[in-house]
């Protein structure tokens, strides 16, 4: 084998077992620089599990625990899960630039921002949210939600195939408030901001 | 007593007890004797070492093959202690690892299903305010 070869074979290796590499090529995750707020938060909140420690988490999860197992089942097709949830002291802690950058990655034809509020309290900043999904062949592989209030900002995303089950399975627990299954076109969507959501699975009843 | 005479002493001194010396009637058979012996009887003969039991004496010196079985058992022994404390060891840190992931794991899903409950509230709130067919 040849120097340049085992160099190739050396640089591929590296880029399979780098999780830095791995989780940068594939995750639809992009928070942008949203992190650099962790500093100034006074309650902060950071996940992030690429596929190998979701993996990992699952084997922890108890199957006989019935909020765990339904985790396990929700975790089972996900490549990453990026949370970072900030709670501030003093509002004005973020730069709504900030925001409308992270918002502005995820314009891609692939994505489908299905829910989009902005509340204008008066003499306050606007407090926004939004909804993103990740569509590939009519499927859901990722979910992406950034909420910035006045004295809070959050990003999650999900990677990974959403089994519409997986919201059914997990709603009423951890939060999640009762949603059923999609089934057919005939749900309502509460918010659409775009065309694109017509074709987005984030119906809800 | 003056340098000089000094130095003389001293010098007869040395040569005195540098002085080539032929070995008593008899050693060398004795010696080859007492190699026998030892190379007969094996180790711990008195006279040759007793801390290291396993080495021998042999024609071309000592046989570390001794040392080498008892740096082996000595291998083993350690293996045998170390092996189940480290894997002991290792498994309580997987463990750990793993119970963190979990936590994590659940604490994603708990921030995800608060920002859905808020989401959901907030859209609520706005299409309440809306006249009915408004909400796409």
């Amino acid at each position: 084998m040849s120097i340049n070869r085992i160099g190739t074979a050396l640089l591929a290796a590296a880029a399979m077992f780098s999780p830095a590499l791995r989780v940068g090529a594939q995750t639809k995750c992009l928070p942008g620089d949203i992190e650099k707020y962790a500093a100034k938060a006074s309650s902060r909140s950071d996940v992030n599990l690429d596929r190998t420690m979701l993996g990992f988490a699952g084997n922890f999860l108890n199957q006989k625990d019935g909020n765990e197992a339904e985790a396990k089942q929700a975790i089972l097709h996900l490549n990453a899960i990026v949370v970072h949830s900030y709670e501030f002291d003093e509002p004005g802690a973020y730069s709504v630039a900030d925001v409308d950058g992270i918002r502005s990655q995820y314009k891609g034809p692939e994505w489908s921002h299905i829910v989009s509020t902005s509340d204008h309290p008066r003499g306050k900043p606007a407090e926004t949210s939004d909804i993103w999904m990740h569509i590939v062949d009519g499927k859901s592989t990722g979910m992406v939600i950034l909420s910035a209030e006045e004295k809070e900002l959050s990003f999650v995303c999900i990677d990974g195939v959403l089994d519409p089950s997986m919201l059914s399975h997990l709603s009423g627990q951890f939060g999640i408030p009762q949603v059923n299954a999609p089934s057919g076109n005939g749900s309502r969507k509460l918010v659409a901001p775009d065309d694109n959501a017509s074709s987005g699975p984030g119906n809800r009843q | 007593m003056n340098d000089a005479a000094r130095d003389q002493r001293l010098e007869a001194a040395l040569r005195m007890a540098l002085r080539a010396e032929q070995p008593s009637d008899g050693f060398a058979d004795r010696l080859e004797a007492r190699l026998a012996y030892v190379k007969q009887q094996g180790p711990g003969v008195a006279g040759f070492s007793k801390a290291l039991p396993a080495t021998r004496m042999t024609g071309r010196g000592f046989d570390r093959s001794g040392i080498r079985a008892q740096l082996a058992r000595a291998a083993v022994l350690l293996l045998a202690v170390t092996l189940p404390l480290g894997w002991r060891l290792h498994h309580q840190s997987e463990m750990a690892r793993g119970e963190a992931a979990k936590e994590q794991v659940l604490l994603a899903l708990r921030i995800t299903g608060s920002q859905l409950r808020s989401i959901e509230e907030r859209t609520q709130s706005i299409n309440a305010g809306m006249p009915e067919g408004d909400s796409r």
